[in-house]
């Protein structure tokens, strides 16, 4: 595993979580710990077996092409903290 | 300019499968278009706490339409995958598609597209066809992406139904990726699966390199024509730098359409890792083989094949079948409409792409409306006038000009009077006045024979072009003959 | 409440009695209705009773895992990032019980995102255990579990990914029931971890987790992954039959679920409860299968994965914790909303998550734990083709102190090594009250046949009534009842 301090840079940038600087340390601690946990898996001899991924059912549960009522715009904004004409509000994408 | 170096195009093609009334997995109306903002949305599509996907299975069907007719290998089983990545369009931070790896299967891989380009046939390669869901919309408040401090987001088009279509590089020329397209979207739209005349119902991404050097994506690529440009333009950026010796940077580029140039994309700030897994919510569906072989059997007739069918049942040259065909489903049923009504195929065929295309673009119409003043009935008209003697290939010209142009019925121009003038004496007239007027080109007429022509012309112009030039021609040489002798 | 309608107005009287005592102490919910408003909705039930036409639940008071949307009742996760959250639209489970005028007392404290095993990590307060207020309740349904446990509601339902039902009915002295994988709808409940989540009924007694089930189970066209259910009558028909004796199964033992990691007072327990069932003609074997050592670290692997998945939508854009998003750049904002929103174990389980799906690691991790999952999914099938059900203590220890697992990780995973196989294997399983140690309950778990609630539960109730504990009320509640 790469260094560390770079691992955590990674992946909270692709969890988009930030770690603060004296939140880093004692979450690395733990997390190594769990890490090393999850590599107990190693000693699993999986030769041959595929993975448990969903299986095809004899049944599947699709939908019709056919239109539903939803939400009104009232109900979808309801929540949303910052809204501009009916609009979600969001940042710059730049 | 890619004489030298070898070039390689790849496409990346968004279709939305507009055949159908509701989203890939809600039941929301498919129908996005106009509509107000956040007015077409329920929990699924807007990824809210606890929604859940449910599979349109008609959109299943649709994507093996196109998977038939592109000659792919389509999946025994469909398997959807996570595709993460944050973006304040993509309500779930995640888009359900489909990738080629473990735990994941694309609907289809391989197959390929026929193009005619410099009368030689090329073949380019589908790496996969994906089913996917669209991102809602992002709107810039001030136009600009760089001058909003902040975006608006509509989510009536989140969770729309794409399809996704990878080709291999074989493409290798800005004019092949066009055809390509052109080619696809006529497909699309023969199998009803896409309206590509509808906004944004296709989209293009490009992978460009050349001579063997780095790839470079670009996107933002608004429309055929942007396509070819921004491919030249980016070929030769790239030609410019390994002629100099440079290396070209592995990079992500925008199509920026007021600068003419691609631009390089805001640095990614982050590396692209879309951690791919199998989605736990939608089950793995088997694709039976009575399910391929039910929508085989209800595949329609394909460009190809219609192409083929047009050159050998109504003797057109390829080029005439190839655009009735390709450039718009409507306009091939029209033609064959109309000669169902009256005829004469190679004519009505000549009348369509000669002359009706020119004259649409010219007035900047759409074709449509092209198709529905100038439409089978009024087609035939003119057929018959022409056949009858009433009209000149010069004038039936004229007519479908017209028609285009203003609206107006072949009827109203033959009662007006715009037709074939075969009065004989009044022709006598004009040509007596020609004449009068043009003595020297009357000898030089004399002695040349193909000085005629002008004289024709005249009295053609004189007539305002309706006189029949048979005839025309007929009275002048009489004339001349007669002059000779006196001499 | 079929026989004395009025008797629903007394009734919840008295439940808001209780309420008022208890509820300082224990803190089982997030969002108590007020009474005018329950009492509002039991007019209408009352005037349904008296014409005949209510709903089999008709006067129930049901406490609501605060996973589970409710329209217009706020629905948190007990996550600052969802503090204020309103869903536009009930989950299926709601709806079901709705319309058999069920009626919703309160949303009840959780860990945050249902990921813990003790109600601790909620984002807003600790729920106590009523046994013993210096003691976890268990989790993630902690604060279901506590006001059936301490009778302020009737029943309860709670969600259960790793355990999340059974722990705290276990550490509570409640049933708690997860069913089979898809066999109740999901749709509308807040996802941890979709291969695995499932809702189920936390009860006092094994016909009311029947009755709950019958309601709350079937198929669902919003949830692409929920199954038809075929039993050939009720489940509350099992649950009699179970009570009337007129059962006959097998159970088999699994030495690792007894054996190291589990403390001796719950071993010695488990083995009374062993041995009355023997005494009662069940037949018990014993046997090993070291596959399933390998459970919780498969269990945390997927769960994590799959919970960084379905928590990346919360950006705040469109509900929740908020951000002003004028002139900052997206990532920007989506980060800060993320780091104040969640809390550090649902932090945790994120990265983790993130870092076992990213490129590179996901075959290592993501792809071979599901590898071992199906091992261990056949491994049990097979068994469970020999015996009827697979038992043992629902929990390896008895209700720890607040604080003492916290601590460390890896402490606090460790007493799920015996709920978590269910879940990987999409089984369905139950805890039932066995046994009262140092004041301190104890939970018996069975697991059963995928799609056999039918066998679970008739089984269940034969153990309960010949386990027949004394009415199972905490010290603290007993003086108010």
């Amino acid at each position: 595993m790469e260094n560390l301090k770079e691992w955590v840079k990674r992946i909270s940038r692709l969890a988009l979580i930030e770690v603060s600087e004296d939140e880093v340390e004692p979450l690395l601690r733990d997390i190594l710990k769990i890490i090393d946990f999850f590599n107990k898996l190693r000693e699993v001899n999986v030769e041959g077996i595929e993975p448990l991924f969903m299986t095809p059912r004899e049944k599947p549960i699709v939908r019709e092409d056919e239109v539903s009522k939803g939400l009104s715009s009232e109900e979808a904004l309801a929540n949303a903290k910052e809204t501009v004409d009916n609009y979600f509000k969001a940042p710059k994408t730049v | 300019m890619s004489r030298e170096l070898n070039v390689k195009i790849g496409l990346e093609i968004h279709v939305q499968i507009t055949s159908l009334k509701t989203k890939l997995f809600c039941s929301c109306s498919a129908d996005y278009r106009g509509k107000p903002p956040n007015t077409n949305v329920c929990p699924v599509c807007l990824g809210l706490p606890g929604s859940l996907p449910v599979l349109n299975m008609k959109a299943v069907k649709e994507a093996l339409k196109v998977a038939l007719a592109l000659n792919s290998a389509i999946s025994p089983v469909l398997i959807f995958t996570r595709k993460h990545y944050f973006y304040p369009d993509l309500p779930k931070n995640y888009q359900i598609s489909q990738y080629d790896g473990i735990g994941s299967a694309p609907i289809a891989k391989g197959g390929f597209i026929k193009i005619y380009i410099n009368g030689n046939e090329k073949i380019i390669r589908i790496r996969r066809i994906n089913i996917e869901e669209d991102p809602g919309r992002i709107v810039y408040p001030f136009g600009s992406i760089t001058k909003s401090p902040y975006t608006m987001i509509d989510y009536n088009r989140s969770g729309i139904a794409l399809l996704e279509i990878v080709t291999e590089p074989d493409i290798g020329s800005p004019k092949e990726a066009r055809l390509f397209v052109q080619k696809l979207a006529s497909i699309l739209e023969h199998l009803g699966v896409t309206n590509p005349k509808l906004e944004g119902a296709i989209r293009v991404d490009a992978n460009v390199s050349v001579g063997d050097h780095e790839r470079v994506e670009i996107k933002n690529i608004g429309s055929l024509r942007d396509l070819e440009k921004a491919l030249a333009y980016e070929i030769a950026r790239q030609s410019a730098i390994i002629k100099s010796g440079g290396k070209v940077l592995r990079e992500t580029r925008h199509w920026d359409k007021t600068r003419n140039a691609t631009v390089p994309a805001r640095l990614k700030e982050f590396e692209e890792d879309y951690r791919y897994f199998p989605d736990p919510d939608l089950p793995a569906l088997r694709i039976s083989r009575s399910l391929i072989e039910e929508v085989k059997s209800q595949l329609p007739e394909l460009p190809d094949q219609r192409i083929k069918r047009f050159i050998r049942e109504y003797g057109l040259s390829e080029y005439l079948a190839s655009v009735l065909v390709i450039e718009s489903k409507a306009l091939a049923d029209l033609f064959e409409e109309s000669v169902r009504v009256c005829g004469n195929p190679k004519l009505i065929a000549s009348m369509l792409v000669n002359e009706m295309l020119r004259w649409i673009d010219e007035a900047d119409l759409d074709l449509h409306e092209g198709m529905k003043r100038f439409n089978s009935v009024r087609i035939c008209k003119v057929v018959k006038a022409l056949n009858e003697g009433v009209i000149s290939i010069k004038l039936l010209k004229e007519y479908i000009k017209q028609i285009i142009l203003k609206d107006i019925d072949p009827d109203e121009l033959i009662k007006k009077g715009l037709t074939v003038v075969v009065d004989k004496e009044l022709i006598e007239k004009v040509v007596d006045e020609v004449f009068r007027e043009f003595r020297s080109a009357v000898m030089d007429a004399l002695r040349n024979p193909k000085a005629v022509n002008f004289l024709v012309g005249q009295v053609m112009r004189k007539t305002r072009g309706r006189a029949d030039p048979k005839l025309v021609n007929e009275i002048i040489r009489r004339r001349l003959k007669e002059l000779e002798g006196t001499r | 409440m079929a026989d004395n309608p009025r008797y629903i107005f007394e009734y919840i009287d008295e439940t808001y009695e209780v309420i008022e005592k208890v509820e300082d102490k224990i803190r089982s919910f997030i969002t108590l209705r007020s009474k005018e408003d329950v009492l509002r909705d039991a007019k209408k039930v009352y005037s349904k009773l008296i014409e005949g036409k209510a709903g089999r639940l008709a006067g129930v008071l049901i406490a609501i895992k605060d996973n589970i949307s409710t329209k217009g009742l706020r629905t948190t996760c007990a996550s600052k990032i969802l503090e204020d959250y309103i869903p536009p639209y009930d989950a299926t489970v709601i709806t079901k019980i709705k319309m058999e005028d069920a009626i919703i007392i309160g949303k009840t404290n959780m860990d945050e995102f249902a990921m813990g095993s003790t109600t601790e990590n909620s984002a807003f307060f600790p729920t106590r255990n009523p046994w013993d207020p210096n003691r976890v309740p268990g989790g993630s349904s902690g604060g279901s579990a506590t006001a059936v446990a301490a009778l302020e509601s009737l029943t309860a339902l709670g969600s259960d990914t790793g355990g999340s039902i059974r722990a705290p009915a276990a550490f509570t002295g409640c049933v708690g029931l997860k069913p089979t994988y898809g066999l109740v709808s999901r749709y509308g409940l807040i996802a941890y971890a979709s291969s695995m989540d499932q809702i189920g009924p936390i009860t006092r007694t094994v016909m009311d987790s029947a009755l709950i089930l019958d309601i709350i189970s079937g198929l669902d066209p919003h949830d692409a992954t929920s199954l038809e259910k075929r039993f050939p009558k009720p489940l509350t028909y099992y649950a009699e039959k179970g009570y009337r004796g007129d059962v006959e199964f097998s159970i088999v033992v699994l030495e690792e679920m007894v054996g190291e990691g589990v403390e001796s007072a719950v071993r010695s327990s488990f083995m009374r409860t062993i041995r009355k069932l023997e005494a009662n003609g069940i037949n018990v074997e014993w046997t090993s299968r070291p596959i399933i050592k390998y459970a919780l670290p498969t269990y945390y692997i997927i769960a994590m994965a799959e919970a960084s998945s379905n928590l990346a939508r919360y950006d705040g854009l469109r509900y929740g914790l908020h951000e002003s998003v004028e002139g900052r750049s997206w990532y920007e904002v989506f980060a800060k909303v993320r780091s104040r929103g969640f809390g550090k174990e649902v932090k945790r389980r994120i990265l983790l998550g993130t870092y076992v799906l990213s490129a590179g690691y996901y075959q290592a991790y993501y792809v071979r734990a599901s590898k071992v999952r199906r091992l261990i999914r056949d491994t049990l099938n097979l068994l469970l083709r020999k015996y009827d059900f697979i038992a043992s203590p629902t929990m390896p220890v008895l209700p720890p102190r607040l604080g003492e697992r916290i601590v460390d990780p890896l402490k606090l995973y460790a007493i799920d090594i015996n709920t978590v196989l269910a879940n990987l294997a999409g089984l369905p399983a139950i805890s039932i009250p066995s046994d009262v140690v140092d004041g301190l309950p104890v939970g018996f778990q069975l697991i059963g046949n995928e799609l056999r609630e039918d066998e679970l539960i008739s089984a269940s109730a034969f153990i309960e009534s010949i386990i027949n504990l004394a009415p199972l009320v905490p010290p603290m509640v007993r003086s108010y009842v």
